[in-house]
């Protein structure tokens, strides 16, 4: 109990010494949920704002985490925007849509980890900067039809309550139909399908594509194995699930990315100009994984092997 | 905590307020521990956001997504009345089954609507949410006084007695899931106004939340009449929300972002712990 009215005591304290000093600018992070890319962008966002000497003596940043409640998000949104903040950093879909519905007219939102921004309404608003993340899906295709030999059905796991994995793969079937590769969709609900999910693929494709998925990431590790196993290698686009047995990946290091826009922020800050208000990732890495290749007896052709980021 | 993270806090109170509402029928009044709710929450929000996008009336999309709500509370019931399934598996497989309904309905799992009209127009969200919640309050005040909510009431205390007096025990379950589950589309449809998209994970946590809003309004008061057991509901619901804006401004002293859920649970546990050493020399009625 003592233990719990010291900290009671602390609160009160620190709400108070909050509310004197405020004059310094605010950056504040809502970011939805925590997973390996969400933390990996948050990161790179906070690294170069340190690089650009926006420090915390020149600015308060304040990071909340909505541990993947919407509910919880807007709160997030509505705290945050009445800490009057210069930027308010959005990591994730939900959250730039409760940020971009609380903020008000002096801040800017920016965000981080959305695909499409036109359906969830962030293009054309005033004062919303970002750096999407649409994967080069076009580029993961000819990387696999070069790899693959008579590449003809490419399967996919999704879940159909993820509103990037439904967009990035409505492309992937306007992209393989151009190439006649048939694509076998298989939804799940949670991480726990995900092997009945691999079984219904098994035998049925020739390569299995991933999107960047929170629930079918959060299973990656059975999912390489299944695929091991049964010789079906695994395509992605995030470059970070290469090192965890995924054949081979092409996409934006969302480290990168939240460097690129703690970036963009900075030229705000500096008072400089942005050339373009929303971006997509501008580093594309890949990466290759050569003891998946070797396993399942592909090999890979020199010219792409020069591409690959050691 | 500074007076706009208290109108928030509020704001979000109050919609949850209707939420804490429904689930006091079916958890209170008829004693049905009913989990449709995470479904039946982003049923509201999806049907209404659907219609708006499609360029419907906000107030008509809004009736829609109530009757849309009644209709999944009935399911439940039917489920366990019908076929004697547990009450708690009942709501576990209508609130599954809406997820997929859900994504049926919306096409897509996140449709945004922050640039189309919707029954706020151009008032004010707390206002125009308080004058709902009074509202909702009232009619079921006088509902529950009614013969036939008063016989819905006596199905809660005492299903065997309440049949041998010629009450339709599984009729009038359904009827108060289905105003429940209504009651709680309606939260989601107006959460998903205010916030301008509706997203297909909106509802999870959502039944956590309103149970926690019920439990914290009953140890604050130990409420008798119905009226005020409604009234200490949404009361129990702001409390919620303004033990998360405390845990929000937690950074102050160096806790991390996420500890966040943590924070909220502790604070709710001391509330409900605070009332007990109030209540410690008084008599317990039950």
């Amino acid at each position: 109990m003592k233990g719990f009215l010291f900290s009671c005591v602390m609160l009160t304290l620190g709400l108070a010494s909050s509310a004197i000093g405020a004059k310094k600018s605010v950056i504040t992070i809502n970011q939805f949920v925590s997973h390996v890319s969400l933390d990996a962008s948050r990161d790179g966002l906070r690294q170069a704002l340190l690089e650009r000497k926006i420090t915390p003596e020149k600015a308060d940043i304040i990071l909340s985490n909505a541990q993947g409640n919407i509910s919880n998000s807007v709160q997030i949104s509505k705290h945050h925007a009445s800490l009057k903040p210069q930027f308010m950093v959005s990591i994730a879909t939900p959250s730039a849509q409760t940020n971009l519905k609380a903020k008000g007219e002096d801040s800017t939102l920016a965000f981080l980890a959305v695909t499409d921004p036109k359906s969830a309404n962030l293009s054309d608003q005033k004062n919303v900067i970002g750096v999407t993340d649409y994967p080069p899906i076009e580029k993961l295709v000819d990387i696999a039809i070069s790899i693959i030999p008579n590449l003809q059905k490419m399967g996919v796991i999704y879940n159909s309550g993820e509103v990037n994995s439904i967009k990035i793969i409505g492309d992937l079937e306007a992209i393989l139909k151009t190439h006649n590769i048939e694509l076998k969709r298989v939804s799940i609900n949670s991480s726990n399908d995900i092997k009945n999910a691999m079984n219904q693929l098994i035998g049925a494709v020739d390569v299995i594509y991933l999107p960047q998925d929170n629930s079918v990431v959060s299973a990656i590790d059975n999912v390489v194995s299944i695929s091991l196993k049964a010789g079906v290698p695994i395509i992605a686009n995030d470059p970070t699930l290469v090192d965890r047995g995924v054949l081979v990946a092409i996409g934006a290091n969302y480290f990168d990315s939240g460097k690129q826009l703690g970036n963009m922020i900075a030229d705000l800050i500096e008072g400089k100009f942005l050339a373009q208000n929303i971006q997509n990732s501008a580093t594309e890495e890949l990466k290759i994984n050569q003891k998946s290749a070797k396993s399942f007896g592909l090999t890979i052709p020199k010219d792409l092997m020069n591409g690959v980021k050691k | 905590m500074n007076q706009l993270q208290l109108l928030g806090a509020v704001e979000i109170g109050l919609i949850y307020s209707l939420v804490a509402i429904g689930v006091y029928i079916t958890f209170k009044v008829i004693d049905f521990p009913d989990l449709t709710v995470d479904g039946s929450f982003t049923l509201g929000a999806a049907v209404s956001s659907t219609m708006i996008f499609a360029g419907h009336d906000p107030y008509f999309a809004t009736l829609v997504a109530i009757a849309a709500g009644c209709v999944a509370g009935a399911v439940t019931g039917y489920l366990n009345v019908r076929w004697g399934i547990l009450g708690l598996l009942a709501g576990i497989l209508s609130m599954t089954a809406l997820y997929s309904v859900n994504l049926r309905i919306m096409g897509r799992p996140n449709i945004a609507i922050i640039d189309s009209s919707t029954v706020f127009g151009d008032w004010n969200i707390i206002i125009v949410i308080l004058a709902v919640t009074i509202i909702a309050i009232l009619l079921l005040t006088r509902f529950f006084a009614s013969e036939f909510g008063l016989a819905i009431r006596a199905v809660g205390i005492n299903p065997k007695v309440s049949s041998a007096y010629g009450i339709k025990v599984g009729a009038m379950k359904i009827v108060a899931l289905s105003i429940s589950n209504g009651i709680i589309a309606l939260a989601g449809s107006l959460f998903a106004q205010s916030q301008g998209f509706a997203d297909i994970s909106m509802g999870t946590g959502t039944i956590i939340v309103g149970l926690a809003s019920v439990i914290i309004g009953e140890a604050l008061v130990h409420p008798e009449r119905i009226w005020v057991a409604l009234l200490t509901c949404a009361a129990g619901s702001i409390l919620y929300r303004i033990a998360i804006a405390f845990a929000l401004n937690a950074h102050d002293i160096g806790l991390e972002a996420s500890d966040l859920n943590l924070i909220t649970a502790l604070l709710v546990a001391l509330t409900m712990i605070a009332t007990k050493f109030k209540k410690k020399n008084e008599v317990r009625t039950i």
